[in-house]
């Protein structure tokens, strides 16, 4: 698979579109883990949000001649993962209206994975990580899709403008009013 | 350089991507304003959260999970058509040969009787298809002949022009043989 690199993920699809589905699976290959941690950024919860960059991949297939040349793939591709995850968001919040849970601040809402690139995080920070989560999640959409692509993700800005589809200019405005906005939140949330 | 210009370039100033000059109107500020300080130091402070936050990986069998998903997509799929034929073929064939029966029974009674009894045709149609008569049915084409034959005699809607012209006709005919009959007294 190591030949595909040369192909861009444009030329890929086009080669599924055709039938190759060595180019599907190399697409899967080079998409999964940043569908996956964009898509905890949402759910908070790394069972759920592998299963839907299952469903994302399952969409891809299923539907992949859906994909025209106008938008690069992986703005394709974060938009479909991005209306799942919201899609499962108001499964939530439908279940939730009867659920005691929702009264107050839920741990199990914001599940902390085990897999840490910090291996001294102590329970204090994994306290911090929580708040963080749940501040992210009380951000407004086209915040919260740029702060995890570039703050937790680390993408570049050039890499996010091509995901959501708007200029650099607009994704640093963003990203600045999202981050005012997170602390903000951050705040009351610690008050 | 306020505290509202110093918020907006915030970000900017963290990635070090506003120009110099910008760049040290803001330590200046940032200088004199306790409250920006703070700002910046919890800024700097949240973003390196959001860096440390565990960067997720795929579990190991991922990709045999999602062949086993796309598979049992692809029979269900299979399913619901087996199903679907199962359940409607009966219906459907019926349907099919009901149409088949119905468009036979029209074609046949058309060849039959081309000459629709009760069907009128206006002059000005006649007219008009005369001008392409590659698009005329079978019983106007028979109509426009009988009308080239004998137009006085076929039975159309006239437009008033051609009544006009056909009662002079028959005006001059009838002063015809009154004179005829007064001739032969």
């Amino acid at each position: 698979m190591n030949s595909n690199k040369k192909y861009t993920d444009e030329e890929l699809i086009f080669q599924f579109q055709k039938g190759n589905e060595r180019a599907y699976l190399e697409l899967v290959n080079r998409f999964k883990d940043r569908l996956l941690n964009f898509v905890f950024g949402y759910v908070h919860s790394k069972e759920t949000a592998e299963d839907i960059v299952q469903d994302t991949f399952l969409k891809l297939y299923t539907s992949a001649d859906m994909y025209k040349e106008i938008a690069k793939f992986s703005t394709w591709i974060f938009t479909i993962a991005a209306n799942l995850a919201k899609t499962e968001l108001r499964k939530r919040k439908r279940r939730k209206i009867f659920s005691i849970t929702d009264m107050g601040f839920d741990d199990k809402d914001y599940e902390i994975p085990s897999e840490s690139n910090a291996p001294e995080k102590n329970i204090t920070s994994k306290h911090q990580i929580k708040y963080i989560l749940k501040a992210i999640h009380q951000l407004e959409e086209p915040f919260k899709t740029v702060l995890i692509l570039r703050d937790i993700q680390e993408l570049s800005y050039e890499e996010v403008s091509n995901i959501v589809d708007v200029s650099i200019g607009t994704v640093k405005s963003r990203i600045n009013r999202g981050r005012l906005k997170l602390q903000k939140i951050l705040k009351n949330l610690n008050k | 350089m306020n505290c509202y210009s110093f918020e907006t370039l915030i970000s900017n100033y963290l990635d070090n991507s506003i120009s110099h000059s910008m760049k040290i109107e803001a330590e200046k500020h940032l200088d004199q304003c306790p409250n920006c300080q703070v700002k910046l130091n919890d800024m700097k402070q949240i973003l390196h959260s959001l860096h440390s936050l565990p960067k997720l990986k795929t579990s190991a069998n991922f990709n045999e999970k999602l062949m086993e998903k796309i598979e049992h997509h692809k029979s269900k799929k299979k399913f619901i058509f087996k199903q679907f034929m199962y359940k409607y073929s009966q219906p459907l064939s019926t349907a099919v040969a009901v149409i088949i029966l119905l468009f036979g029974v029209y074609y046949i009674y058309n060849s039959i009787f081309p000459n629709m009894p009760n069907q009128k045709i206006s002059t000005s149609e006649i007219q008009k298809n005369m001008l392409n008569p590659t698009q005329l049915s079978q019983p106007t084409k028979k109509k426009i002949n009988n009308l080239q034959k004998k137009p006085q005699y076929v039975n159309i809607q006239n437009d008033d022009s051609d009544s006009s012209k056909m009662n002079k006709d028959h005006k001059s005919n009838f002063k015809n043989k009154i004179k005829m009959v007064n001739k032969e007294k």
